[in-house]
């Protein structure tokens, strides 16, 4: 009987130095880690301004939108499906519960209304791709153009403002809960919940399948449409949420919230986090890490002094090299791996 | 999943048909992009005309198809690439960085010329790097194009605070946007005439070179295409700085048009461009499309804006029109697909 | 030839196919076809690639629906909306085609879609592992079930899909060349198994196209060609002979036209090639001469057609055309000095689907029909008929889209592609894979010409009737390297099926 041996080899016998070269190899949260680690380490050394802990917390702060569609967004790459609309969300979202502020003088009906969008959009998405059979990339990015579009009509790209002054609502944003603010909690308890998701689920591991190999999943009787369709109300669901808070900051409704490129910034960070363009590979935590990496370099840059967009050229930059090691990094893993590694 | 996997991500598999055959004549002609592209064009031209006195005006036309080239310039590169089952999402982002740096080159040198050849030169350089970083580091070029539109955005905004302005005054320069080719018998601004000669050149080398053969090919089955001797780098890297240089003309016109380059211009223009593209009967699968779809689509969306325009609309529905137009167009494409998809 | 049903058994039908009938366009896939699936036997479905054994298949699964006729499943007439309700009737299917998950474990592989769990959604990850460990023991595998299934080799992976229809105490599990990749030992194993789940009066549908197992494990077989039933009969009681027939149609020699070709001088000489999986490969072929190349999945005789013609990578060796060096990974080279390589998958890399055959025809020889890169269309419309006139192409015109053809006719497109630029050697990789037997036939006499015309000519092939029947030599291959050679004459099934079973280590070549 041919027994395969899959643990690591004996102690001594291979090289130490390759042993641990596969550990990192395999493993994306590890390699983020020790990107941030670097990243971290840079401006320390490099900036002043940087050791200050309050810097840290601010910089989890200003992030949580950026977290929290990312939760969305990395389930649904998992799944080898994109959603450009996010961006174009934020603005949506925060117009509508501005304007159900406005109109019932209700602050808990403008909130709820702004997060009803989320399932409304979330179950347009879903429907045009898993019923009628649309290609995901080009009809959120059609949405992004038609939602963005609608919101300027509406508006006519002025921003709404709470005529109510409620300001208990800016307390979404501003809101502590202990030391830590709420959007802070917001987004970890979300980060938690998709992992947990992710890696201790049906539902969860169903979604990598479908990403890894679309049709053994279906021919398992794994409903790929469903959780699919599902995966689309969540990203929409994360990112009506992130819209909330940031239509929270200024108590406004601000018709170019999230024009900026906010889907790429999250995309870039999915990305960077290790997740496959083409589904099935990446995992939570690698994610949150990597958009906590290209917060500090954004804030470590503005704390330098460096002109904010050329902030761009950076992400650009990020971006690339990001795919290309991952791409690497698998490379090696596999060589390692038939090396017995 | 290969990179030409993700540039059409994966679409969720539905049960299939089998393929519809015996169609008539006619519902053949309006099966095909071109075809109902064009009957849609006559009805909102003819409802235009109708709801409008200024619409059917030499005048207008004018303006309208010059507006319409601007885009079509770049629809025509992407087209190639689109058929070659690749993306280019820096052609927005090229609109203000070639604006800017072409407009400080004619303000350094004086020359109309110098301007296209900076717009021409940065095309290839952008569309080279591009293609190197597609081809050679394997990472798909939507990626890469999307890394490259925020590398540019951000060297536009450094290199200029808010635009260049025209300071050379060459009244050459003027002529490129807002001056006529042709008087008699017909006003045809420039960047018409410039447009048509693209329209020709491009579509018979698609129809009838062997460069457009391969490219189908190439689009449609990338292992086909290289197994049969096709060189399958080079043509992708040859539609890449193609559309990269059309991008850079299109920029030229724009700062002819804006008499000034700003940095913040093609906003949101790449997703016009790739919308009208897939709309005219691309596929981002690849293997598709045609020039004349292109075209017509561009016209299509053309003719709606300007209408909006002159019917005095809030402009802001542009957007919305635009994007409504994507979602047709990528709905049409599912069952096209649909359609021809095997059993 | 009649079709005879022999069904003496008082037994009800776990299964039952009446009148199944199903059509893509162009071509008849099943014709009423009727069979039945008694509890606790093996029964073998036979038949020559493209007789409709597999649309058979995705019509019990679940995949496909049949235009006409009905399936009853023990005893009840059943509709399947999707392969979930395949699942839930309890049938389940191995495909040859391995379709696994590469980012999960063997566990969740072996259980997808059906993981024990524990309140809340939540994986019971201690119950699966041990479910999968117990599968895999009974299958005779070693493995961690918490490996990434990505990192085993096929045949490994090919237990983990046998154990993963095993999963789920189906009652009537249908097998698709399960031993296509496993070494004796393994398929032993297997075999063992298998019975026990016959003891639990599980009814097996076990397809393959290895005569000799059929022997050893089947009760019954069932023969389909062209789409119809032609016979169902006890295994016991039936010879090897009668069942070619049935599968084929005629007797065999008349399927394998073969002329006697005097061996030219040497066209291709291969020496030490190795990449890509492919180990130390040597290889002479005359012109004039039909070299055959067989072995089991995995043994990399496709990817020795590659490696030689550039597609894949070839790390060392020498590849030599007509005394010319041929550039390693450089396809065009290989082109321009005569070479040609028709792939195995013809419709996901030889043949632009959406393309019309002309064009599709022309492909490779654009250069001929092109004047300063401007193609002139009639030069190509004359070149296209005369290879469709030579070759017998059926199609209602030139612009047919090529995705409309039958396989057989799909295949002759591909090779007038590779005529047009009059080559001096090609490679042929299963050149009548999924092709009607008629078709086949046509195939080979083409290959016969070719090789009179003085072509030299290498062709794989996991079927044995077709390498024994116009093969001039042929090689084993076993997990990338040659095992052993046999003459025209020399060899025979018995012999091919043990050297390519044969495992390296115990150095044991026929």
């Amino acid at each position: 009987m041919a027994t395969v041996q899959h643990a690591l080899p004996a102690e001594g016998t291979k090289r130490g130095w390759k042993r641990y070269a596969a550990i990192w190899a395999r493993s994306e949260e590890l390699s983020l880690l020790l990107i941030l680690t670097i990243v971290i380490g840079f401006f320390l050394v490099v900036e002043p301004a940087t050791r200050q802990r309050k810097i840290y917390w601010d910089l989890l702060w200003e992030q949580s939108p950026t977290l929290i569609a990312a939760v969305g967004i990395t389930m649904l790459m998992l799944a080898a499906q994109f959603d450009l609309s996010i961006g174009s969300m934020l603005a949506f979202t925060g117009v509508a519960t501005v304007t159900a502020m406005n109109r019932t003088d209700s602050m808990w009906l403008g909130i709820a209304v702004g997060l009803a969008t989320g399932p409304l959009i979330g179950l347009i998405n879903g429907f045009l791709v898993t019923y009628v059979g649309m290609q995901s990339l080009m009809t959120t990015l059609g949405m992004m153009f038609a939602l963005r579009g609608l919101v300027y009509v509406y508006t006519n790209k002025t921003p709404v403002v709470d005529e109510n002054q409620f300001t208990q609502f800016t307390r979404l944003w501003f809101g502590k809960v202990g030391p830590v603010r709420v959007p802070v909690i917001l987004a970890l308890v979300l980060i938690i919940l998709a992992w947990y998701v992710l890696s201790q689920t049906e539902y969860g591991r169903n979604i990598y399948a479908i990403g890894g190999n679309q049709q053994a999943a279906r021919v398992s009787g794994i409903s790929v449409r469903g959780i699919t369709f599902s995966l689309f109300i969540i990203s929409s669901c994360c990112a009506a949420i992130a819209g909330l808070l940031v239509a929270a900051q200024t108590d406004t409704g601000y018709f170019d919230a999230g024009v900026q490129g906010f889907e790429l910034t999250v995309i870039a960070a999915v990305v960077l986090g290790g997740v496959s363009m083409a589904g099935g590979q990446g995992n939570m935590v690698s994610v949150a890490l990597a958009v906590v990496i290209l917060g500090t370099i954004g804030k470590g840059m503005r704390l330098m002094g460096v002109n904010t967009t050329q902030q761009l050229l950076v992400v650009g930059i990020v971006m690339l090299a990001a795919v290309y090691y991952h791409r690497t990094r698998r490379r090696i893993a596999v060589r390692l791996r038939n090396e017995g590694y | 999943m290969s990179a030409e996997q993700i540039a059409s991500p994966t679409q969720i598999e539905r049960p299939s048909g089998s393929a519809g055959s015996g169609a008539s004549i006619a519902q053949r002609l309006l099966a095909s992009p071109e075809g109902y592209l064009f009957a849609f064009i006559v009805l909102v031209w003819m409802f235009l005309a109708a709801k409008s006195t200024v619409f059917l005006t030499e005048r207008n036309i004018g303006v309208l198809l010059s507006q319409v080239a601007l885009i079509a310039v770049t629809g025509f590169g992407m087209t190639l690439l689109l058929i070659a089952r690749e993306v280019d999402l820096s052609v927005g982002s090229m609109q203000a960085f070639v604006g800017v740096v072409a407009m400080q080159a004619l303000n350094e040198w004086h020359y109309l010329v110098v301007g296209i050849v900076v717009a021409i030169l940065l095309g290839v350089i952008v569309g080279t790097i591009n293609a190197g970083l597609t081809l050679k580091l394997g990472i798909t070029s939507f990626i890469v194009t999307l890394a490259m539109m925020q590398i540019l955005r951000g060297a536009a905004y450094t290199s200029t605070n808010a635009a260049v302005q025209n300071e050379h005054k060459l009244s050459s320069f003027k002529r490129v946007f807002n001056g006529a080719a042709v008087e008699d018998p017909v006003r045809i601004p420039w960047p018409v005439v410039i447009m048509a000669i693209f329209f020709v050149i491009f579509s018979l080398v698609l129809a009838k070179t062997t460069f457009g053969r391969s490219l189908y090919a190439l689009g449609s089955n990338p292992e086909a295409a290289a197994l049969s001797g096709i060189h399958v780098w080079r043509l992708k890297t040859i539609c890449f700085v193609v559309t990269s240089v059309m991008a850079g003309l299109s920029a030229f016109m724009l700062i002819a048009r804006m008499n000034s380059g700003q940095n913040n211009a093609g906003f949101g223009f790449e997703l016009q461009v790739i919308g009208a593209v897939l709309l005219g009967g691309a596929s981002l699968a690849g293997g598709k499309g045609t020039i004349l779809g292109t075209f017509l689509a561009t016209l299509l969306l053309g003719s709606l804006n300007n209408g909006i325009t002159l019917m005095g609309y809030n402009p802001n529905w542009q957007w919305a029109v635009t994007g409504i137009i994507i979602l047709v167009a990528v709905f049409l494409d599912s069952i096209r697909r649909r359609y021809t998809q095997e059993s | 030839m009649e079709a005879v049903t022999q069904n003496n058994d008082a037994r009800s039908p776990l299964l039952e196919m009446r009148g199944i009938h199903k059509e893509f366009p162009g071509v008849i896939a099943l014709d009423s076809v009727d069979f039945a699936l008694l509890p606790g036997e093996v029964h073998a479905l036979i038949g020559e690639n493209g007789a409709g054994k597999s649309t058979m298949i995705k019509i019990i699964s679940g995949l496909y629906h049949a235009d006409r006729g009905e399936m009853l499943v023990d005893g009840e007439v059943v509709a399947f909306r999707g392969p979930g309700d395949a699942i839930a009737r309890r049938i389940k299917v191995v495909y040859q085609e391995l379709d696994l998950v590469p980012g999960l474990s063997v566990a969740e592989n072996v259980f997808l879609g059906a993981y024990p769990k524990k309140g809340a959604g939540r994986v019971d990850w201690g119950a699966l592992h041990r479910n999968t460990a117990q599968l895999l023991d009974e299958l005779g595998l070693a493995i961690d079930p918490e490996t990434p299934v990505g990192e085993l080799r096929v045949a490994e992976q090919q237990l983990v899909e046998i154990a993963r229809a095993l999963s789920q105490h189906a009652q009537i599990v249908v097998m698709d060349e399960p031993t296509s990749a496993l070494s004796t030992d393994e398929v032993n194993r297997l075999f063992t198994f298998i019975r026990r789940l016959q003891e639990r009066g599980v009814g097996i549908i076990y397809v393959t196209h290895k005569l000799d197992e059929i022997y050893r494990i089947a009760d019954r077989v069932t023969v389909v060609r062209d789409g119809k039933h032609v016979v169902t009969t006890e295994v016991a009681g039936t010879s090897p002979h009668d069942l070619v027939t049935w599968m084929v149609g005629r007797e065999l020699k008349d399927l394998f036209p073969k002329s006697v070709v005097a061996r030219g001088p040497v066209l291709l000489k291969a020496t030490d090639v190795s990449g890509s999986g492919i180990d130390h490969f040597d290889l002479t072929v005359h012109a004039g001469e039909i070299v055959g190349l067989f072995g089991l999945l995995g043994a990399g005789i496709n990817t020795v057609g590659r490696v030689l013609f550039g597609a894949s990578e070839r790390a060392s060796g020498s590849v030599e055309l007509d005394g010319q060096q041929i550039k390693p990974n450089s396809p065009s080279d290989a082109m321009a000095k005569g070479m040609g390589l028709l792939t195995e998958n013809r419709k996901s890399d030889g043949l632009v689907l959406p393309m019309s055959v002309r064009d599709n025809m022309t492909l490779a020889s654009l250069s001929q029909f092109a004047n300063l890169s401007w193609l002139n269309s009639r030069k190509e419309t004359k070149a296209a008929s005369t290879f469709v006139d030579r070759l017998s192409v059926r199609t209602p015109s030139l612009r047919q889209r090529v995705q409309l053809l039958s396989g057989g006719n799909q295949q002759k497109v591909l090779m007038a592609r590779w005529l047009m630029r009059d080559p001096k050697m090609l490679i042929l990789a299963e050149p009548t894979r999924g092709i009607d037997v008629g078709s086949k036939a046509e195939i080979y006499r083409l290959m016969d010409e070719m090789a009179q015309r003085g072509l030299g000519l290498v062709f794989m092939s996991t079927e044995i009737p077709e390498i024994l029947g116009i093969a001039d030599r042929i090689l084993v291959m076993r997990e990338g390297r040659i095992v052993a050679e046999f003459d025209r004459g020399e060899a025979t099934q018995a012999k091919l099926v043990e050297a390519a079973a044969v495992a390296l280590e115990t150095g044991v070549a026929a």
